[in-house]
């Protein structure tokens, strides 16, 4: 009997022991962290070589999650999201428009849920501790294994986990984004009084909803040798309305980095694109084929979304 | 028929409407131009390459798979065209309407011959920056308002 006992605490022991060992536990421990705990915080993102002020409420309330996100700099836009249902409050000159999208991956919300696909494609390591907006911080380090994607550093609070800075770097060590909290609180709060839009009630309300028609749209082209680790994770067709074509929008991630593919039919008088261009932190690359329009989009070296329009064929 | 091939196309029809038009269509040659005929119209009426809906290739399946007579009828000596038909005129006369008509409609259908430009910065369309961003984004860009440029 004793000798089981003494095995079972062994078993225990070891396997606590192998769990902790993981590098990569740190990961999935700030993605629930993230998603369970009750934080409030102001953190600064780069949004096109500008940098904007964004004011965050997240908690967790039974088995739904709660978050409400405000821009402070600019043109007043927030988003209220419980559990798997987002909206988008914006405001133009007369209107508030309310979109209605997937669920978010904004900061600090960044990281995912399993590691597996991570651990494919990037190596883990640590850095050394530092401070972020008055709270220690441990940097983590994702290296990519090849030149497909970026490096990704975390500074992840050393009490909770929560990452509380982003910074995301290419292969000659330059910034290509950076979001950071400048100031955070993690409490146990659980009044929900604040989960409401605060918007202009003098302007009218407009509701902007494209229909998904992708369950009937029929796949006409394949993908072969996308860069590895990328894998479809959302399909969307849309009618444009105006000249009434059919959007296609591919999403592909490998857990951190993330790609949109569009095929769209070329309209009558309007001149096909080629080629790569960049904008801001985000590569485009452009393809021409049998009379559709193929355009890769992502904060991703240009090297990856050439290779996804190459990737593609009818 | 003619009305019912015009709103299949509007998109007026039911499923089980849909099978039974798609059987009088593959059975009638008649209507099989027709078909093409409202398909052609739609397309230059709406001035666009539109990508061929489901309903499309269903029906052009539909076609494909309806056999082709081969025999079953008698040949009348008197009716048959004589060898000495004289078809270049005709063929000429196709070539210059099929021509005309493709500079008319200027479609870039299954095409790559249509002249390209280069990707330049302020050309790449707002729509689908926006698009990406909502979907994707993890800071400010996010918000980029999708659908505001329409609403005034």
């Amino acid at each position: 009997m004793c000798k089981r006992i003494l095995l079972f605490f062994l078993f225990v022991f070891t396997s606590n022991t192998f769990a902790q060992s993981d590098p990569w536990q740190i990961i999935v421990d700030a993605h629930h962290a993230c998603r369970n705990l009750n934080y409030q915080g102001v953190f600064q993102a780069e949004h096109l070589k500008e940098i904007r002020s964004l004011e965050i409420i997240h908690a967790r309330h039974g088995e739904q999650e709660y978050t409400r996100i405000n821009t402070l700099d600019g043109a007043p836009s927030e988003l209220l999201s419980q559990g798997d249902a987002t909206f988008v409050y914006g405001t133009n000159k007369n209107n508030v428009v309310i979109e209605k999208r997937d669920q978010h991956r904004l900061f600090p919300s960044v990281l995912p849920k399993s590691t597996t696909n991570l651990r494919k494609v990037y190596q883990i390591d640590f850095g050394k501790n530092d401070r972020v907006a008055g709270r220690a911080a441990k940097v983590v380090i994702l290296m990519p294994n090849d030149d497909f994607r970026y490096f990704y550093h975390f500074w992840l609070d050393q009490e909770t986990s929560i990452p509380l800075k982003m910074i995301v770097s290419d292969h000659a060590n330059q910034l290509i984004e950076q979001t950071s909290f400048t100031k955070v609180n993690v409490n146990q709060k659980k009044d929900l009084s604040w989960f409401k839009p605060d918007i202009d009630l003098s302007k009218e309300y407009v509701m902007h909803e494209q229909e998904d028609l992708s369950p009937s749209a029929p796949r006409f082209w394949k993908m072969d040798n996308i860069p590895n680790g990328f894998k479809e994770i959302s399909f969307r067709v849309t009618r444009i309305s105006g000249p009434n074509v059919l959007n296609h929008h591919l999403i592909y991630s490998d857990g951190l980095a993330y790609l949109s593919l569009f095929i769209q039919p070329v309209r009558k008088g309007q001149k096909p694109k080629e080629g790569s261009t960049s904008m801001g932190n985000t590569n485009i690359s452009a393809r021409y084929i049998k009379g559709h329009q193929i355009m890769a989009v992502g904060s991703v070296p240009k090297k990856t979304v050439e290779s996804f329009v190459n990737s593609i064929s009818f | 028929m003619k009305d019912k091939i015009s709103s299949l196309f509007d998109n007026e029809f039911t499923d089980s409407e849909l099978d039974s038009l798609l059987s009088d269509v593959t059975k009638n040659k008649k209507h099989q131009i027709n078909w093409s005929y409202y398909q052609i119209t739609r397309d230059v009426l709406q001035g666009n390459y539109v990508t061929s809906s489901p309903m499309t290739a269903k029906i052009m399946e539909a076609i494909e798979k309806e056999p082709t007579q081969m025999g079953g009828f008698v040949q009348n000596s008197a009716t048959t065209l004589r060898a000495e038909f004289n078809y270049l005129p005709h063929l000429f006369a196709f070539s210059v309407l099929i021509l005309i008509a493709a500079m008319l409609f200027n479609s870039p259908i299954n095409s790559n011959s249509v002249n390209s430009v280069l990707l330049v910065q302020d050309e790449i369309p707002a729509e689908m920056m926006q698009a990406h961003f909502a979907h994707t984004a993890t800071n400010a860009s996010y918000f980029v308002q999708t659908g505001f440029s329409n609403i005034k």
